[in-house]
């Protein structure tokens, strides 16, 4: 790590003035030399010389561009502007190696895929993708880690000889930690943050892009809530507690007792933490603190930024500034400048400062006046300025002679993606990752046929060998199952099913096996009858309901174990109960003591046990238990009343009403018909859950993804719909130009179609169009008229031929006649109809025509004529 | 309707009559499934249907107090009575009898359907109560009248009027006029009312209408005017300062005073009353501040130690329930593994559950006691915190009331100087023509004139005693009716209940092992 003195350069240059005037001297001599040294030591030879040379004996090139005609014009060549901008930092560079010899290169000019050196600078090109889920900094570095492969610097202590376009990075979806930073920043600039690309040092592990000792970023976030107890405030007349009549000697000893199981618990805990600390502490690096490494930073002040953090891009997590895991910077850059860090990294980053205008800290490369940072046009730093000079010039007027110098526009073409490209993300549409025991894959939607997304398995172990829980989340499933967890050890799967579903089920939680306890959480709001929880295990089952009319909360069945059968067990076989409980909440218009709380059908013992609520005054509820007469189930009797029906009573107190036989005995028939009720809808829960499972296999065999009918891509009916509409659309345009037929044309095609004309001539058109019109439609009615005289004529002949021939006709011929003179008539009629509909037509014609050659835009100023589209 | 009375003999409304009217509404019939109870309980009846029975009282009926419905139709009553008590009713049916005046309804403030088909009512009346009334039959009657009409306006629920078979009815702009008088209802004479007649109509009779609208609206003020003054002074009278907001007490003090009243007519007299009295009503303002804002720190203390108090019951009793709770629990869990081996209860079990019920009447008992403690000790602090305050308003009262006397003995050595000095006056005839007769004779004695000052003095200090006391009795007998009402129910009433509610419970309990 170079030691810095906290001095700027041009500074440090001021006072070492005579040096400067000889490296001056030294840079202005082999200012030409040095260009070509730097391209024969980067640059691959040119094509056309290599023939010559045996291959073993230079290097290879390190870009090899195969078709370099494949790519735009910028990224082949260097602009004026460019190569300018190289020699200004190949100087810059010269300098900053002379005055800090120990300080290892910056990364300035790396070669681009057709082995062209280019500046980082206009390497950034900021973008802003069309893609609403690329505007939030930690979903596009999200989306930067998934869609690239990560490719490892060689040798790690170095900086890389080449950085790619953003765009080649995207489309080939791989590259090194500095491709990955450089996307990263391109888009964030876009999407409007202060970002930055940093190039320095980092661990093995964040080099190597190593998550396994990172804890699994979607590991459920189990919710702990701490219920605070709020002690209510002592009150002037709250009571005093009774007596504490317990001995503070136990009680200390207790505590003391406790403390030490405690501390014990805590001791051992330390050491479990310590151990697995060892277990998962990395083993040492031989190359600690000298492996290259870029991220990106982003400064606040945009985009609601509060403070400057870090982006590691390969992994998208943010980063605090003083991570550990970061060891140091050595530059950063943006789109428009580039800054070297001053300050001592021997601490790692944790006291770095980014205040990039402070010139004691950050030494930038172009000057950029502080109100105008942003502004496209900066000046020379006064190194640089100088270096270009004329070796006779003084200082004095290097000041006034500072040229003003502008960063050139990005050499890369604008980045983009299809919305398909977008939605693959991953390269080939999938990606795995590994965390701390635990494997992440994720798919792109629509890629998995059942439309599994992200798969977590977890496991117990480091090495990805004993699997506890696996996680997997679906989408676009028909079925709308949204994720299924899958306990290993307990081989319980709980499936979460997003809304929609017609059984309104939320929640799924069962095991394998004939006998296993399940629990259903439905959508209560979406069903009628209210339905939030169902539970069953072996010999119950347990609906529970929220808001109901009739207040019920709960109901329970209790089952006789099933009898043990051998050979094939008989699917519908109900089990038989032996209760059924319900539970009610409290109805506030009732009075307490008539107001069920709890209704017991004791099936097997025949009786019925009723609780009503508890008074706010008591400490009993009342209880009422019948007995069902002996010939319930016999339908042709009618059951009388007894003493012995109403088994026990309990009133919490004795002013309670005491209900009338009358109104027992009433109750109990309702009690009876309820039973019955309350029975059936057990079975058809037990029917229900039956059902569901059969329709989850069923499920799962189909498999069939849902697409939107915004999706035109997938979705074949939406598609062929917007075809039809388009399709419709055609075609009625194409009908529109149809219509409007150039009345023009002939007129313009009599003089040799023209592109101008003048007024004169337009003039002429104008009356001919007329003209023509005129005289067509008087030709026409003409027609017509003459026609009509034909007929006329014709029918007047035929009649004086009747009226000579009218005696000695036969009959026919009478009839024939008469037909023809109605034929004519009829054809009269027509003809007339048709004269008068063409005058009447032909006036409100002309006026169209006029306006339309009022308003054509070739016959007015300034008389052009387009070209006519073939 | 026109019966005559020799023809049928009235029938009385007897207890054989209710009972099988009440035996008759149920839904079993002659089937003889629940054995007859032997008593008639009036109060669990709901409806009750007493038609074609040639009934001429209404009488006998006031015992079922929860009656909803009541069925009184073709009979031949001839006055509504006998029927203050039954406050739930919501259906009544008089229909063709022979009432001619609608009265005693005023307390069937739930009414929402009253039929009064067929009799011989001339006028709607007496109905301002039922405020619910919603359907109203009193088609076929004598109604010939626009106010009566006009009298329905008042209920903001009717929607169904029948008046149809009234003189009123068979006038050519009764329909309009009544849809115009009545925009509430629906329905006249059970046929909807449309929009458009009901627009025509509103029209039609608009002058007359704003002009009933503008004087209900009056009314309406005058009525919440005279309420909030009620409700004020119902405040006043709680903080036991009523009448004292302005200069009431003083103009009391001079108005049985007959003599005094003469008095004031000295020359120079009415500066000092006017003096005296801004005095007077300042000092009287105060106390009326002061007692207002005693009453609120007084409730703020009831408020504060009632919510205590029951948030002590309400733990206590929450806590003595999941006793009783976990006990079924074990009971039945005890008694479940008890049938399974054998029929009845052996010996060990029923010994383990004697023991477990004595375990949970004590723990209950215990817990009572220990809220009595708790409560009596609460109860005290708050009885002496109230009596003080009490204490301190009565002598911060007293001493105003002291200054309130000094002033009045000022006033009164000031008049008496003044009285002297007419007197003096008089003497010399130099007061003759500014003094009326039946005065003139009050000045004619020094002797005369101190004795009418002193009695004077007396009937105003009398006066001022006499407010003092009932100041202060009142807040002092407010304070131990109070007080005692809170011993006799939160500490003597609640325990006792409690005490018995628990030995209930134990005694239904043990019953469990009695029976085997």
């Amino acid at each position: 790590m170079t030691e810095t003195n906290g001095d700027e350069l041009h500074a440090s240059h001021d006072v070492n003035g005579h040096e400067h005037a000889d490296t001056d001297e030294e840079v202005a001599d082999q200012q030409n030399d040095s260009n070509n040294d730097v391209q024969e030591e980067i640059l691959p030879p040119k094509p056309k010389l290599q023939p010559i040379i045996a291959p073993d004996m230079f290097p290879p090139p390190i870009v090899i561009c195969e078709n370099p005609e494949n790519y735009p014009e910028s990224y082949r060549t260097n602009t004026k502007k460019e190569e300018l901008i190289l020699t200004f930092i190949e100087n810059f560079r010269r300098q900053y190696h002379y005055i800090y010899r120990d300080r290892k290169p910056l990364f300035l000019n790396p070669l681009n895929e057709c082995g062209l050196p280019k500046f980082v600078c206009t390497t950034v090109q900021p973008t802003l993708l069309s893609f609403s889920k690329l505007f939030q900094w930690n979903d596009a570095a999200e989306f930067v880690a998934d869609h690239l492969n990560y490719e490892l610097l060689e040798p790690p202590h170095e900086l890389p000889k080449t950085l790619w376009s953003p765009e080649k990075v995207l489309y080939d979806h791989r590259g090194n930690c500095f491709d990955y930073a450089n996307l990263l920043c391109s888009f964030l600039i876009g999407a409007g943050y202060d970002a930055f690309v940093v190039s320095g040092y980092a661990t093995r592990e964040v080099c190597f892009m190593d998550t396994t000792r990172l804890p699994n970023p979607y590991i459920k976030k189990r919710e702990e809530k701490h219920i605070e107890r709020i002690k209510p405030p002592h009150k002037k007349y709250t009571v005093k507690p009774p007596k504490d009549l317990t001995s503070k000697y136990d009680a200390y000893m207790h505590q003391r007792h406790l403390d030490k199981i405690q501390a014990d618990k805590n001791r051992r805990q330390e050491e479990e933490n310590k151990r697995i600390a060892e277990i998962e502490k990395p083993l040492p690096d031989p190359l600690y603190g000298i492996r290259v490494h870029a991220w990106v930073l982003v400064l606040p002040g945009k985009r609601e930024v509060p403070e400057a953090f870090f982006i590691e891009p390969t992994t998208g997590y943010g980063k605090a500034t003083n991570d550990v895991e970061y060891l140091g910077i050595e530059s950063v850059w943006n789109h428009q400048n580039y800054w070297v860090n001053m300050q001592d990294c021997s601490n790692g980053c944790e006291s770095l400062q980014f205040d990039l205008n402070d010139q004691a800290r950050w030494e930038f490369m172009f000057t950029y006046s502080t109100s105008l940072r942003g502004a496209v046009t900066a000046t020379l730093n006064t190194i640089g300025n100088s270096a270009i000079l004329d070796e006779e010039e003084d200082k004095g007027t290097a000041e006034t002679t500072q040229k003003d110098i502008e960063v050139p526009p990005s050499w890369v073409r604008h980045l983009d993606l299809t919305p398909a490209e977008f939605q693959n993300r991953y390269p080939h549409s999938r990606k795995t990752y590994f965390y701390k025991k635990t494997r992440v894959e994720k798919y792109a939607p629509y890629f998995m046929k059942d439309g599994i997304v992200l798969k977590i398995s977890e496991f117990a172990d480091y090495d990805f060998k004993e699997l506890i829980y696996v996680t997997q989340k679906y989408e676009h499933r028909h079925d709308k199952l949204e994720e299924r967890g899958h306990d290993i050890r307990t081989n319980t799967v709980c499936e979460i099913y997003l809304p929609g579903r017609p059984d309104q089920l939320k929640e799924h939680t069962y095991g394998f096996g004939p006998e296993f306890e399940r629990t259903m959480i439905y959508y209560d709001k979406a069903r009628l009858d209210g339905l939030a929880k169902r539970h069953e295990t072996m010999l119950e089952l347990t609906d529970y309901f929220v808001n109901r009319d009739d207040f019920l909360e709960y109901r329970k069945a209790l089952f006789e174990p099933r009898p043990k059968k051998f050979g094939p067990a008989e699917k519908d076989n109900q089990r038989p109960i032996i209760s059924i409980t319900e539970r009610y909440g409290r109805n506030v218009e009732l009075n307490a003591n008539d107001d069920i709380r709890e209704l017991v059908f004791a099936i097997k013992d025949d009786k019925f046990v009723i609780t009503y609520h508890r008074d706010d005054i008591h400490i009993t509820p009342s209880t009422r238990t019948y007995i069902k007469p002996v010939n319930w189930n016999d339908k042709t009797i009618t059951i009388k009343w007894s003493d012995d029906l109403l088994l026990e009573t309990y009133q919490a107190d004795e002013d309670f009403k005491q209900m009338s036989k009358r109104d027992l005995y009433y109750k109990m028939l309702k009690l009876m018909e309820q039973e019955e009720e309350v029975t059936r809808r057990v079975q058809k829960a037990e029917d229900e859950i039956r059902d569901l499972q059969n329709r989850r296999q069923q499920e799962e065999l189909s498999n069939e993804l849902e697409y939107s009918v915004y999706d035109t891509e997938r979705n074949k009916k939406s598609r062929e719909y917007r075809d039809l509409l388009d399709k419709r659309d055609k075609e009625e345009k194409r009908k529109r130009e149809i219509k409007d037929v150039d009345y023009l044309a002939p007129f313009l095609a009599a003089i040799g179609k023209p592109s101008r004309i003048n007024a004169h001539t337009a003039q002429t058109l104008r009356t001919s169009a007329q003209h023509d019109f005129k005289e067509r439609s008087i030709r026409k009615a003409n027609l017509m008229q003459a026609r009509y005289e034909n007929e006329v004529q014709e029918l007047i002949t035929k009649q004086q031929w009747y009226q000579k021939h009218q005696i000695g006709m036969t009959k026919e011929d009478e009839l024939e006649y008469q037909r023809v003179c109605q034929d004519a008539q009829f054809r009269l009629h027509i003809l007339e109809e048709r004269l008068d509909r063409h005058k009447k037509l032909t006036a409100e014609k002309y006026l169209q025509l006029e306006s339309k050659l009022n308003e054509d835009p070739r016959l007015k100023e300034p008389y052009i004529i387009p070209e006519e589209k073939k | 309707m026109a019966r005559l009375y020799d023809a049928i003999e009235p029938e009385v409304v007897s207890m054989d009559m209710l009972q099988n009217a009440v035996e008759s509404l149920r839904a079993d019939g002659d089937n003889q499934v629940v054995p007859k109870e032997d008593k008639l309980d009036y109060s669990a009846v709901n409806s009750l249907r007493l038609d074609f029975r040639s009934i001429l009282r209404m009488e006998n009926l006031w015992l079922f107090s929860n009656l909803t419905k009541l069925q009184m139709d073709n009979n031949i009553i001839e006055r509504i009575e006998g029927l203050d008590t039954l406050q739930k009713l919501t259906w009544l049916d008089l229909s063709f009898n022979n009432i001619t005046n609608i009265e005693g309804l005023d307390t069937l403030t739930e009414l929402t359907d009253l039929s009064l088909y067929n009799n011989r009512i001339t006028n709607i009346e007496n109905m301002d109560t039922l405020k619910k009334l919603n359907v109203f039959s009193i088609g076929n009657n004598q109604v010939d009248d626009e106010n009566s009409i006009r009298y329905l306006r008042r209920f903001d629920n009717l929607r169904t009027v029948c008046l149809r078979g009234n003189p009123f009815a068979s006038k050519p702009d009764y329909y309009t006029f009544t849809i115009a008088h009545l925009p509430q209802i629906h329905f006249l004479d059970y046929k909807l009312i449309d929009e458009a007649p009901r627009e025509e109509a509103l029209k039609k009779y608009e002058i007359q209408i704003q002009q009933l609208i503008t004087t209900e609206d009056q009314d309406r003020e005058k009525d919440k005017k005279s309420d909030d003054k009620k409700k004020q002074h119902q405040l006043h009278k709680e903080a036991f300062v009523e009448n004292m907001d302005q200069n009431q007490l003083f103009t009391a003090m001079f108005k049985d005073d007959s003599e005094g009243q003469k008095l004031l007519l000295v020359p120079g007299a009415d500066e000092l009353v006017a003096q005296i009295e801004e005095k007077f009503v300042a000092i009287v303002h105060t106390m009326f501040e002061f007692g207002l804002k005693e009453k609120e720190t007084r409730d703020k203390e009831i408020d504060d130690f009632w919510i205590c108090v029951n948030e002590a019951k309400d733990e206590n009793t929450r806590r003595a329930a999941v006793i009783v709770d976990e006990f079924k629990e074990y009971r039945t869990q005890l008694f479940a593994k008890e049938d399974l081996e054998q029929q009845g209860v052996s010996s060990a079990v029923a010994a383990e559950y004697d023991d477990a019920l004595t375990n949970l009447r004590n723990k209950l008992m215990a817990l009572e006691i220990a809220l009595v403690d708790q409560l009596e000790e609460t109860i005290q602090t708050f009885e002496r915190n109230l009596g003080e305050m009490v204490s301190n308003f009565t002598e911060s009262m007293r001493a105003n009331f002291g200054l309130l006397r000094e002033l009045q003995a000022f006033f009164n050595e000031s008049i008496i100087n003044l009285c002297v000095a007419a007197v003096e006056r008089y003497m010399k005839g130099e007061l003759d023509d500014e003094f009326p007769d039946e005065t003139r004779d009050l000045f004619a004695d020094k002797d005369t004139i101190l004795n009418a000052c002193q009695t004077s003095d007396e009937i105003h200090r009398s006066k001022l005693d006499q407010r003092e006391d009932e100041m202060f009795s009142r807040i002092s007998n407010w304070l131990t009716t109070m007080v005692d009402n809170i011993h006799e129910d939160e500490e003597y009433n609640r325990n006792r209940k409690r005490i018995i509610e628990i030995s209930r419970l134990i005694d239904y309990l043990r019953a469990d092992i009695e029976d085997m």
